[in-house]
């Protein structure tokens, strides 16, 4: 598969295409695996990384789920490539910064995507849209059991499959979700609702991994403990603590909508007033009133077609995608220009907020 | 002057100043440079690029003691960047990881899923081991068609075990 095969096609997670869940936005779960007779991708010279590339590719494009992938060396991607697969969170940001020897994988839909010599070898990805963590385990396992019989991966009896960081040994899985938290943020119980995590020992982090800060009210809630427990209990414990901060989630949407219905009108009416009467739109500014927008069509003030404009915008805004849409190199002020542009058109076709929109009967129609 | 990771001219000069006050030059060849990622425009080489040329240098240097035979990475190495150098490292570092595991898990005993193909190979481990037990037993009580047969099948066994490493 081409470049712009995979550009043209965004996967269904992205679109936000099916049922969507009004907290969840994508579920993840990643494996790493090392071959036993290479060192690890940060110690091998580039002469062993790319023995080690030549020698797993044709396997990985042989997979079942890799008909016709996207399989590309890192030195055969620009820079703009690179960012636009970071984007869409196919590969990492550290993967993207490394050149011959270093590859990526994708799988024709984009749900499963492989990172060859990231940190470890083989770095494994599958990713679903909603609150399905086992769905997406299931999706890689089978994989995994599918590439152990021909590539003999490096595991201890006692310590599990052997990773270049300790932090990922014994299953070498992470699972994380992708949460949309409006209520929580705009009623300022965030700090105390992830609180608990960190006693779980689940990482919590904004929307781009590792040291990014959260944007448009996402964030992403993993698990940083890979050994002494199976797969499914590091799932289940992960999906147990979730299931706890959607409830808070939504009681505080709840409350918001009881005891503070101007302040959350407010806040969407300006974010629908911004979008689609803006020239200029940084991406941060566009975000948090994307996620405003997407907030409102979750409490139905805005008919269900807004969440997956919301979703396609979240992504098409960003300024690789932005770049890659224009097909030229564009500096920050004309981003900002083309963003509100492409932000304005996207939206013309939906009308203002409406309290209690739709098919929903109400007495008192509250336009704002 | 020669690039710091291959043979070739040298045409990427870097200057770091560094934490401790010292300056650390660089100098790459472009293909190298840009396999360090030092030419994406979107800026400086990500943690990782730094974290693989220190890896590279400390390589160059030779250990004295406490190095992986299999890829020369020093306990040293694992001390600075937290990272192993391939998965023998395991074996020769064992103590000084096993000590850190529980501050970064739950547990230190691998339970999560095992390679079929060890599973495989501990079946018949276990089988081989009760076989064993069995064919003592039936030598003591001179019962020699049972031994016979016990040794039969761990004959098959070890067929099995050859016919699966090939």
């Amino acid at each position: 598969m081409r470049f712009k095969t995979l550009i043209n096609h965004p996967a269904d997670w992205i679109i936000g295409a099916g049922a969507q869940h009004p907290v969840v936005i994508t579920s993840r779960i990643r494996l790493a695996r090392n071959l036993r007779q290479f060192s690890f991708p940060g110690w091998a010279t580039k002469q062993e990384r790319i023995e080690l590339l030549d020698l797993v590719q044709p396997s990985l494009e042989n997979l079942s789920v890799m008909k016709e992938a996207f399989s590309q060396s890192m030195n055969q991607l620009s820079a703009l490539q690179k960012q636009v697969l970071v984007e869409r969170h196919l590969i990492s940001r550290e993967q993207a910064a490394r050149g011959e020897g270093s590859a990526a994988v994708i799988s024709r839909d984009q749900s499963v995507s492989i990172m060859v010599n990231e940190e470890d070898h083989l770095r494994i990805q599958s990713i679903v849209s909603g609150f399905h963590l086992h769905e997406a385990h299931q999706k890689i396992a089978d994989l995994d059991q599918e590439l152990e019989e021909i590539l003999p991966f490096a595991f201890d009896r006692e310590w599990g499959y052997l990773t270049a960081c300790p932090t990922n040994l014994g299953t070498g899985m992470r699972a994380s979700v992708m949460l949309h938290l409006p209520g929580l943020v705009l009623s300022q119980q965030i700090g105390q609702a992830l609180n608990a995590a960190s006693h779980l020992r689940l990482a919590v982090r904004g929307l781009y991994g590792e040291g990014t800060e959260s944007l448009a009210n996402l964030f992403q809630i993993s698990n940083q403990s890979t050994l002494g427990e199976s797969e499914e209990t590091i799932i289940e414990s992960l999906e147990r603590f979730i299931k706890q901060v959607v409830d808070a989630e939504m009681s505080a949407r709840e409350r918001l909508l009881k005891e503070e219905l101007p302040l959350v009108l407010d806040h969407v009416g300006r974010a629908y007033g911004i979008l689609t009467h803006a020239h200029v739109l940084s991406s941060k500014e566009a975000l948090s009133h994307l996620s405003m927008l997407r907030f409102a069509a979750d409490l139905d003030f805005l008919p269900e077609t807004a969440k997956s404009i919301c979703d396609a915008l979240l992504m098409k805004i960003q300024p690789a995608h932005l770049q890659m849409q224009t097909d030229d190199e564009l500096d920050p002020s004309q981003r900002d220009h083309i963003r509100a542009e492409i932000v304005r058109a996207q939206l013309q076709s939906l009308g203002s907020p409406v309290k209690d929109n739709g098919d929903r009967s109400s007495n008192d129609p509250f336009l704002i | 002057m020669q690039c710091d990771l291959c043979q070739n001219k040298a045409t990427v000069f870097f200057t770091q100043m560094q934490s401790e006050g010292g300056i650390k030059k660089t100098a790459y060849c472009e293909s190298c440079a840009e396999e360090q990622g030092v030419t994406d425009p979107f800026g400086l080489p990500g943690e990782t690029a730094i974290e693989d040329s220190k890896m590279q240098d400390t390589k160059s240097q030779k250990a004295l003691s406490n190095e992986c035979p299999e890829c020369q990475f020093t306990l040293d190495d694992l001390r600075k960047v937290g990272r192993l150098g391939c998965s023998h490292c395991f074996q020769y570092f064992r103590e000084e990881i096993g000590q850190r595991l529980l501050s970064l898990h739950k547990g230190d005993q691998h339970s999560g899923r095992f390679p079929q193909i060890l599973l495989d190979i501990q079946d018949r481990a276990t089988r081989l081991a009760e076989l064993h037990q069995q064919l003592q037993e039936a030598v003591a009580q001179e019962d020699y068609e049972k031994a016979a047969s016990v040794r039969d099948e761990v004959r098959q066994i070890e067929e099995e075990k050859e016919g699966g490493q090939a």
